[in-house]
């Protein structure tokens, strides 16, 4: 397979380089919207968002979101939900990012038939068609977050594993990592020393972008109905809004906060990706 | 080509095809021969259209016919039977057969259509779901062209209603693989609709049958529409590209308009906390009677259910030609509740909430199947005001394969169904001989006055003495909560005003084409 | 190596890779809690059954046989060209699945030309306007729908051009109402979930070309082209894009699971009788020999996709070499 091409693509943003700082400010700003509504739910949050009170309510004193088909707080829902979905993005990510990055920092140094059989893998992986197999894979572990978050870094390592891969064999060729193994530094040493941190930034965007795509894959889950009923993320959120009637009766209130807050999270996570781009214009698999 | 241009062409083309399309809308209107046709949107699809294989309740459906069937208010009335007669020991079934019946390909029917339906669903290679409802079958003999006669090894009162089955004809399927037969996508049968067409994932079509022996079908064509969203099944209905769909009743709700009904379906479903009996926390029945009296029913019914069902107490519906009125009922009553909890020795001895008893607090686990949206509700309902009451419930929300291994020791939240004989299904949910055999008796209920009933229900024929028995069953199993029944449900449905002829029966919770909505079908009308 | 030996080389790997995925997804699909009994009876039902007719029901379906050995079974019905029979239908699996290819085939062919085809015009414009107004309005909406979840863009496109508009259908390849197929009638019914697909799809693909555009038009050549003082134009398409192109070839191939993904989504919105729906559906009830024959036929489409894009990818760049190893 035609590895090193793939992954030469160049750097170029559609913003001027100076408006670079500001797409990442926008991303961070945006993020450290939600991550502090996530981590002071309970002060933000004006109600549990268990308790019931009057379903339906539109928006108005006490519910400034209304209330959804059994009289829970939507605004705490979704203050709740930041936790939740959140949660699950990070987790999923930070467990394919890490493995992605593992294997691809390690093959890439020590290459061979590991590298071979490795990469053969992760073609597999990047081949599988993601979502239809996360159904399945969710379907056979049976709803709970953990599940979902397992099922998403199962299937999500591979992309990682290959771009880490490119980066690796391109900077292990450079001058201080051949000077450090003529100075007999082992494996490990390089690989953490040297290979590490100049493949960091790609990993890290990698990272970000990997949260944005496990936080769709979540709400797609719960859309279909196979997401955690016990947990209140914005996708099962949607996933009520859509199965009891908030989008047939018009209850803006209800659909468009977590939809919004989705589609802005996700932005964020792209945005912060984008702005530290490393490999290049390819925000995706 | 410059790109440019080209993707000029590119968008050309896509407006010339959305302008197409959008022109054409008249032309999908229904074709000028003036034709009737409705189009209806069930719940689910079926796998295949075999009743022998349990396709429809019983194995009933339109396209068949059995030798009996429910009429509007679930009575047995004749369908291929013309009459029959029970022998007074209750073992020997006499039938006689509609003379005269078609199948669609013109062939005559006959009793060895009926013998050779009944034989296939006792046959083990077929594994047939029916089968056990013909485990008692001795022996079918064919008196004439249209007389049989079944034989049964013991007296089995239920038996005439499981007759429902659709009888499938012998000359298309003698010798083939009942399982992989192609007739199962391709159905000829006795009923008063005609198989046309089965597009998998998008609709089935039937056209009338003109030669039905109980008169022609008043619409022409049915095309059932496969849709599994529900916001968009909804869509279509109020669109009008669908004349009447399943909806839940939030949404059916939202329907109701001056062109769109909205009717409800009393089913013989309840849903209950089953508490089992194995777990020496759930063993005390003053502390089931008090979660009963915990559960603020009505709310349930009126919040979740959206008003449609009623509170329960006992497996038996209002509606149900068994009920017993004078069985124990449990409205919402805190008060009591605690006084019971009390005299059980539950007391909130360190002020936190939480009952406790020999420094135990009062605590457990209720799991329901997760995938349903309802069962979470209700589930959190109870959560709820059980906590009022002090005890603290933990919700978990698993598989059904999750579920099953921890029956025995966790609560469940069940919705089982008592649509047609009693019998069907309260033999299997609390007589003890069961416990621990899968899904039957869950809560692993035992009680040998209820055993007793049940094996005495079973054999008496249909009549004022086994009303008696089945009476006698509810007040037992009121007064025990064995399960806490929380309520019964109503299914709703939404169709087009302009559709007449529609008769609502009571269903049981699957949502059939042969139930609810759907089973009159051959006599909806859609007039000019 | 030539070409030839190449092409030979992949391909012949293409064979143990499907053994691979095979085995995979036999042993996952395997690993389901669902009884598959239970699935296609009912649970009630299922229950009321003996053991010794469940038994019975189970081998008729070779489950009382061991995992290889029940493999092997798999694979001659694979010889054999049935792909086993159905547990739910009854049917031979292939059947059951070619009743689902045609209406993936017309979604999914759509969306994947119109993700093609949007992709490279655009990609290519807002690299050549780079920091314009154009190129800007195309970022931004890349960013939108990259962030939008599909089912939700899906439902507001449903409420705003079929409930509010109505110029468009709601859901369905054709009115159910209609006897016979036409072919406008198909198309009005495929505007709305083509569309969906292609807006969620195209962002990545938008952005991927631009990037490699620009990669491109900052190489020697094309300096060289613009000092020959070449038209912009022929610059851009003939000598940039080309080359840009190269990657995206690689990407073609991989556009295909992308699509797939998006479309188990679109198809149970849009009631769209297709393979997505069907491996879900299917999935969750444990068909196994529907489940495997799709994985398996999906499997090859995908992996002949990467190799056809691989081999155009050195028909396009006969600079690259053809070894395993290129760094």
């Amino acid at each position: 397979m035609l590895k090193s091409k793939r992954a030469v693509v160049a750097a170029s943003g559609p913003f001027s380089s100076g408006s670079q700082n500001k797409v990442a400010a926008a991303g961070i700003i945006i993020l450290s919207f939600f991550i502090i509504m996530a981590v002071f739910a309970p002060l933000v949050a004006p109600h549990d968002p268990f308790a019931l009170d009057t379903p339906y309510l539109p928006p108005g004193k006490g519910h400034p979101l209304g209330t959804n088909d059994i009289g829970q707080d939507l605004l705490s829902e979704l203050v709740y939900g930041a936790r939740v979905s959140l949660f699950i993005g990070f987790l999923a990510a930070f467990l394919a990012t890490s493995a992605g990055a593992a294997i691809g920092l390690f093959v890439g140094y020590l290459r061979g038939a590991w590298d071979e059989l490795c990469m053969r893998l992760a073609d597999l992986f990047f081949l599988i068609p993601a979502l239809p197999l996360v159904i399945v894979l969710v379907a056979y572990l049976k709803p709970g977050i953990w599940n979902i978050i397992v099922a998403i870094a199962i299937l999500g390592w591979a992309s990682t594993a290959r771009v880490v891969r490119a980066r690796v064999l391109q900077v292990r060729e450079m001058p201080f990592v051949k000077s450090a193994k003529a100075l007999g530094a082992g494996g490990l040493y390089i690989v953490l020393q040297h290979l590490l941190p100049n493949t960091m930034e790609v990993i890290l965007a990698k990272a970000s972008l990997a949260i944005a795509g496990a936080m769709l894959t979540e709400a797609g889950i719960s859309f279909l109905g196979l997401g955690d009923p016990t947990q209140k993320s914005w996708g099962m959120m949607l996933h009520y809004a859509f199965s009891h009637g908030g989008v047939i009766n018009g209850y803006w209130w209800w659909y468009l906060p977590p939809a919004l807050c989705i589609s802005l999270a996700v932005l964020g996570f792209v945005l912060l990706s984008y702005a530290g781009r490393e490999e290049k214009g390819g925000w995706g698999n | 080509m410059k790109p440019w241009k080209r993707f000029g062409f590119l968008v050309a083309f896509l407006l010339a095809v959305l302008l197409a399309g959008c022109g054409k809308q008249q032309a999908a209107d229904p074709p000028a021969t003036g034709e009737k046709t409705v189009v209806i949107a069930p719940k689910y699809e079926d796998d295949h259209l075999n009743p022998v294989l349990g396709y429809g309740q019983y194995g009933g459906s339109k396209f068949f016919n059995g030798l009996v069937r429910f009429d509007e208010n679930l009575n047995l009335v004749p369908d291929l039977a013309e009459s029959w007669e029970i022998s007074p020991d209750g073992k020997i079934y006499t039938v006689k057969l509609r003379p005269g019946v078609k199948w669609h390909d013109g062939m005559e029917f006959t009793a060895h259509d009926v013998k050779f339906t009944y034989e296939k669903i006792r046959d083990p290679n077929v594994a047939s779901p029916l089968k056990p409802y013909f485990d008692f079958v001795d022996g079918i003999t064919v008196v004439s062209d249209h007389s049989i006669k079944i034989h049964l090894s013991k007296p089995y009162a239920p038996f005439l209603e499981k007759l429902v089955v659709g009888i499938v004809p012998m000359h298309l399927l003698d010798g083939k693989d009942m399982k992989t037969a192609e007739f199962n996508q391709h159905p000829v049968g006795t009923g008063p609709f005609k198989f046309v067409e089965w597009r998998k994932g998008e609709k089935l079509v039937m056209a009338a049958n003109r030669e039905y022996f109980r008169g022609k079908p008043k619409v022409d064509r049915v095309v059932v529409s496969f849709i599994p969203d529900e916001n968009t099944r909804l869509l279509q209905l109020t669109k009008g590209e669908v004349d009447a769909a399943f909806l839940p009743p939030k949404m059916a709700a939202k329907a109701q308009s001056d062109k769109i009904k909205v009717y409800s379906v009393p089913t013989g479903e309840w849903c209950g906390l089953g508490l089992p009996s194995k777990n020496p926390l759930f063993r005390d029945v003053r502390l089931r009677q008090a979660i009963a009296y915990a559960i603020d029913k009505q709310a349930v019914v009126d919040k979740i259910l959206d008003g449609k069902g009623e509170p329960a107490s006992n497996p038996l519906r209002s509606n149900h030609r068994a009920y017993n009125p004078e069985a124990k009922k449990y409205p919402y009553d805190p008060g009591k509740a605690r006084a019971l909890l009390a005299e059980a020795g539950w007391k909130d001895s360190d002020g936190n909430g939480i009952l406790d008893k020999d420094g135990r607090p009062f605590r457990f686990t209720l799991m329901y199947a997760a995938d349903d949206v309802l069962r979470k509700d209700i589930c959190t309902a109870v959560k709820t005001d059980l906590k009022k009451a002090g005890i603290d419930v933990e919700l978990a929300g698993l598989s059904w394969d999750q579920i099953k291994p921890r029956m025995d020791a966790d609560a469940t939240l069940f919705f089982w169904a008592t649509v047609y004989d009693v019998d069907d299904p309260n033999y299997q949910l609390w007589h003890s001989q069961f416990i621990g055999q899968g899904w039957n008796n869950p809560a692993c209920y035992q009680n040998k006055k209820v055993d007793e009933l049940l094996e005495k229900g079973r054999v008496t024929p249909e009549g004022g003495e086994r009303k008696k028995i089945y009476a006698e069953l509810q007040q037992i199993l009121a007064e025990e909560q064995p399960v806490v029944f929380i309520a019964h449900m109503d299914h709703t449905y939404a169709a087009s005003a302009r559709i007449k002829g529609i008769k609502a029966q009571p269903e049981g919770h699957s949502g059939y084409l042969t139930e609810g909505l759907w089973w009159n079908l051959e006599e909806w009308e859609l007039p000019e | 190596m030539d070409l030839g030996r190449y092409i030979f080389r992949r391909g012949s790997q293409l064979l143990p890779l499907l053994f691979g995925i095979s085995i995979l997804a036999f042993l996952l699909i395997h690993m389901s809690p669902v009884d598959p009994v239970e699935a296609r009876l009912g649970k009630e039902e299922a229950s009321l059954l003996s053991p010794e007719d469940l038994a019975g029901l189970r081998a008729s379906w070779g489950l009382d046989r061991p995992l290889y050995w029940q493999y092997i079974i798999w694979l001659t019905h694979v010889l054999q060209g049935d792909f086993g029979i159905s547990h739910l239908s009854g049917r031979p699996a292939l059947a059951v699945i070619a009743g689902c290819i045609p209406a993936t085939l017309v979604l999914m062919g759509t969306g994947y030309l119109l993700v093609v085809a949007i992709s490279i015009h655009l990609g290519a414009i807002s690299a050549k306007k780079r920091d314009t107004l154009l190129d800007h309005t195309c970022t931004v909406l890349s960013f939108i729908f990259y962030s939008t979840p599909n089912f939700w863009l899906a439902l507001i496109m449903v409420y705003l051009f079929s409930i509010k508009l109505g110029l468009l259908p709601v859901c369905g390849t054709a009115s159910p109402k209609a006897l016979a197929f036409s072919l406008p009638e198909l198309l009005r019914h495929l505007i709305l979930p083509a569309a969906v697909l292609t807006l969620t799809t195209s962002p990545w693909y938008i952005r991927f070309l631009r990037a490699s555009m620009l990669e491109v038009l900052a190489h020697d050549y094309v300096l060289l082209a613009r000092a020959k003082g070449l038209p912009e134009k022929t610059v851009v398409f003939r000598h940039a894009l080309r080359n840009a192109l190269l990657p995206f070839l690689t990407l073609l191939g991989l556009a295909f699971p992308h699509l797939i993904g998006g479309a188990v989504v679109i198809e149970t919105i849009f009631a769209w009788p297709g393979v997505g729906r069907l491996l879900v559906e299917s999935a969750l009830r444990a068909d196994y020999p529907v489940v495997m024959g799709l994985v398996f036929l999906l499997s090859i489409f995908v992996l002949l996709g990467n190799f056809l894009a691989d081999i155009a990818y050195l028909l396009v760049d006969p600079r690259i070499r053809y070894g395993g190893e290129s760094d």
